[in-house]
């Protein structure tokens, strides 16, 4: 066991964690962070997808003892209450969501994205959630979803003409 | 039919979950944790088929964190079968059995403190196997003489064949221009639900069984689970607290009952989640089939007859196999007026993945194997593709070969629909054009019309248990039998309740699928969410409304007769200014020891055919083989729609999971049985980058007369089309048939070599 500070959602904790515990495990077993889901554990679906030091990431391959200091967003530092941040709501308005299951790592990924680009073209927003596996929306309405959400937030999103 | 109150019948809604599901705060039952509970591991079979000689669990159970070991030792001597809807034939399977039917049964169960220790002592479990001879395929385990995977079946390894012909088959083919036949072959496929199988089971001190399921069919498992451990119903409580996707794959009992032992064993609550290649090998999948078809044409290009000859992969146990091919022995008849079909499906056990429901039920063979059968045919009679199926569909309000009543069935307006949207005509000239240039991409077209049922009416009591509770402010609670998945059943059983009271939607509260809060429930399949699920929760709105009025004509000190609600409240029709409050109708009926409080279990009274014309535009890459799909248009017939954003949703789900049947996924088991898909990334279920940018879906707006504000279904139909018209748009762009899928880049290589060769 080895004791590290990791800062999540801009709050630090510290755990103790093994050598072998991925940021997965400890976001949904130590911290209770279960926004963050498991659909693979082997890099192939993006449903743990969080945000380290600005980059989307699949939790289930990283370390957790290699997250010292780095800043981690999870799903659940984005809604304050029961106020949404602009790409969940878009999430629900554009109706991208349907089991819900992909939905926390798709918006991470759609997050880090508008994070770097606010004006993205469908392409871009198509390649930023590439990593995300989706079974249920033929990925139509998530499209469409980071679209109405950069564009709410100030982008233009060029892809919309 | 009503007449909509306050619109929200037919506006784009949002799941009504969605705020939980974007936040992150919905409990799957992977996220859950009970005070004490401990963490369960199964130890999967490597071995395709043996019997267990022997199990040495000592080193497991004295690992320290280890709080139960359960084997075949353990185990009820009960057989099930954990289909919901066949649970009470062919009787196969044990919680854990003394032989392996396939990689990835399940041979032995842990619970420990962590999901770390119980790994480590599964790991440390010694199982002696005797191996047995295995069978991959259907036509190898039902030879003479090939070992039976289970000794009672007097049929050998063939389950029981389903033959329903109808017509003189041989009259019709004598009669055919033109006689096609093709053996065809369709593999098993990974539902891919992206959370994968879990459970949380406890057996408390009163010996109740208590278990959180991500289940498509709550009272299914319950009353298997009660079978397995002989407990009366009222023992054993089964609840989806939330499902991250189901497409079939949830409604049989996988590790459940597993669990469950674990938890008798220990008294702890356990938490039993698959991981993803557990998932792959252990979970479920859908049939693999070998088809053998021939079809027969008039040169004008009707059909004569259809001949329909399917050997079944059932996998180890039945399951839902029957059910399937008995309703795929339904489905067949529902698209062509061809006066002479037989259909004859032999099952047979297999030594692969119990095969069972998925998205179309049987139905994406079917109608992929007469696709490909009739671009076949619209080449040889020099037949447009889209006219050859349009003079061979129903009309409305047909009934079929055997006579059972297709309902207000727009087909054929769905086709018409699709050709207009797509310009078919236009895009069938412009890619032989474009192939005509003779460049290394070469494009085609393809369309593929399938149909598809909206309940279970006829083949059972097709129910769904409802209550709706008025609060004493005049919200209600509405209690619903009826597992939502992500396809939003219980989103549109919430809309037509809040139409049909005319009552803003989050005046509804929800509580679902839990078998002692809620009335029974079939399960979430057979595309039967709307048209049985909200036309039961319509039902009874109307039960609710009837008690309104009463009490709003006391109040209003009128005839209810002349009342109608409006505006969360009642007014009298003819001088709507007269009117009260939901709130003050629901104090009144309370002041009156009274309170509004109804429900039952409601059924449906018919089986309307539902529909989808696909159209598929792609580009091959004559070098590699590689195909991208570029164009999609699907046109449904759903009835009325209720809600087109879950509408949308769900055809486009069903043309990602398409795409993927007809291109890239599909499991395969090498020599020893053990599948070449380990991972999430080798079952190839297409990305967002692999999708056509280009998808168009519109629903006609039709109307069925027996469903709730006109509804009918959607779930699997926007499935069953799509292999058939991407399949024949590959093989519109290299000339030549398919006759597997999926078409993967060597198939499409192949088939380009002979085509030049030819």
């Amino acid at each position: 066991m080895e004791s590290i500070e990791l800062i999540i959602n801009d709050r630090s904790h510290q755990v103790l964690v093994e050598r072998n515990w991925t940021l997965l495990y400890v976001l949904r077993e130590m911290l209770d962070l279960t926004g963050t889901k498991c659909g693979c554990a082997t890099n192939d679906c993006g449903a743990c997808r969080v945000i380290v030091d600005g980059e989307a990431k699949n939790s289930c391959v990283l370390m957790a003892r290699n997250m010292q200091g780095k800043r981690i967003e999870t799903i659940e530092g984005l809604a304050h209450g029961i106020e949404l941040h602009p790409i969940q709501q878009a999430f629900i308005d554009a109706g991208a969501v349907q089991c819900g299951f992909c939905t926390p790592g798709m918006i991470m990924s759609a997050k880090a994205l508008l994070d770097a680009n606010p004006n993205p073209t469908d392409e871009d927003i198509r390649e930023a959630i590439r990593p995300n596996l989706c079974r249920c929306t033929g990925y139509v309405k998530i499209v469409e979803a980071v679209r109405l959400a950069a564009r709410r937030m100030g982008g233009k999103a060029s892809g919309d003409e | 039919m009503s007449d909509p109150r306050n619109g929200i019948v037919g506006k784009p809604t949002p799941v009504f979950d969605a705020r939980l599901k974007v936040t992150g705060q919905l409990r799957y039952v992977g996220d859950m944790k009970l005070p004490h509970m401990l963490y369960g591991k199964m130890l999967l079979s490597t071995h395709a088929h043996a019997r267990i000689v022997s199990i040495d669990t000592s080193a497991a159970e004295t690992l320290p964190g280890v709080r139960a070991v359960v084997t075949c030792r353990d185990a009820p001597d009960v057989r099930y079968n954990g289909n919901g809807e066949d649970w009470d034939i062919l009787e196969s399977e044990r919680v854990l059995d003394d032989r392996v039917r396939y990689v990835g049964d399940r041979v032995a169960g842990v619970a420990a403190d962590s999901e770390g220790i119980a790994a480590k002592a599964v790991k440390l479990i010694k199982v002696e196997y005797e191996d047995l001879p295995a069978y991959f395929d259907p036509m190898s385990a039902a030879a003479p003489g090939a070992v039976r995977l289970h000794e009672w079946n007097e049929n050998g390894n063939v389950l029981w064949e389903v033959d329903n012909s109808s017509g003189d088959l041989d009259a019709g083919l004598a009669e055919a221009d033109l006689v096609l036949e093709d053996d065809l072959v369709v593999p098993a496929v990974h539902h891919a639900a992206m959370e994968t199988h879990g459970c949380v089971a406890s057996f408390d001190a009163d010996g109740k069984l208590t278990v959180w399921s991500s289940s498509q069919d709550v009272f299914g498992m319950r009353r298997s689970l009660a079978k397995v451990f002989g407990l009366p119903y009222s023992k054993v409580r089964v609840i989806a607290p939330a499902l991250g996707g189901g497409f079939g794959g949830k409604i049989d009992l996988t590790c459940e009952p597993v669990a469950a032992l674990l938890s008798y064993k220990c008294g702890q609550p356990v938490r039993l989640v698959l991981n993803r290649q557990e998932d792959i090998a252990g979970g479920p999948t859908r049939h693999a089939e070998k088809i053998h078809v021939r079809m027969g044409f008039r040169a004008t290009g009707e059909l004569t007859a259809i001949d329909y000859a399917v050997y079944v992969a059932a996998g180890a146990h039945s399951g839902g196999t029957m059910s399937v091919c008995w309703a795929a022995g339904g489905k067949i008849f529902k698209l062509f007026k061809v006066p002479n079909l037989r259909y004859h499906a032999i099952p047979v056990y297999t030594n692969t993945q119990n095969a069972g429901a998925m998205r179309g039920f049987g139905s994406p063979q079917i109608f992929w194997a007469f696709a490909t059968e009739l671009s076949r045919a619209s080449r040889e009679l020099g037949i447009d593709l889209a006219d050859l199926y349009d003079m061979n569909l129903f009309d409305p309000d047909a009934s079929d070969l055997r006579g059972e009543d297709l309902g207000n069935y727009r087909v054929r307006d769905c086709l018409a629909r699709a050709r207009e949207l797509f310009s078919w005509d236009d895009e069938v000239r412009a890619a032989a054009d474009q192939r005509a240039e003779g460049g290394r991409y070469r494009v085609g077209v393809g369309l593929a019309v399938a149909p598809h049922g909206s309940s279970m009416h006829g083949v059972l009591a097709d129910t769904c248990g409802i209550a709706i509770k008025m609060n004493l402010d005049g919200s209600i609670t509405l209690f619903s039998g009826m597992s939502d998945m992500g396809n939003g059943s219980n989103t549109t059983q919430r809309m037509v309740v809040a139409e049909e009271l005319a009552m803003p939607l989050e005046n509804i509260a929800l509580v679902h699928t839990d078998t002692e809060l809620t009335g029974y429930d079939v399960g979430i399949f057979a595309s039967r969410g709307t048209y049985v699920g909200a036309g039961a929760a319509l039902a009874c709105a109307r039960e609710a409304e009837a008690r309104i009025l009463a009490e709003g004509a006391e109040l209003l000190d009128t005839s209810a007769e002349k009342l109608r609600l409006a505006r969360n409240g009642v007014e009298v029709e003819a001088d709507p200014a007269r009117w009260v409050s939901m709130g003050e109708v629901a104090r009144h009926a309370h002041d009156a020891e009274r309170d509004i409080y109804v429900g039952g279990n409601y059924g449906s009274t018919a089986v309307p055919a539902s529909a989808g014309a696909h159209m598929c535009k792609v580009s091959v890459d004559t070098l590699t083989g590689e195909v991208k799909p570029l164009r999609y248009v699907a046109v449904h017939d759903v009835g009325r729609p209720l809600n087109p954003m879950g509408l949308e949703g769900q055809v486009h789900g069903g043309i990602q999971m398409g795409l993927g049947y007809a291109l890239s996924e599909g499991l395969e088991t090498d020599e020893t049985g053990r599948l070449r898909q380990r991972f999430l990334r080798d079952c190839h279920l297409f990305r967002a980058t692999d999708m056509p940018r280009d998808i168009e879906v519109e629903f006609l707006d039709s109307e069925e007369h027996t469903g709730p504000f006109g509804a009918k279904s959607v779930g699997e139909c926007g499935l069953v089309p799509v292999a058939g018209a991407v399949a024949n748009a590959v093989a519109n762009a290299c000339g030549c048939s398919f006759h597997r899928l999926p078409i993967g880049r060597e198939d499409v290589l192949c088939a380009l070599a002979s085509s030049v060769q030819g």
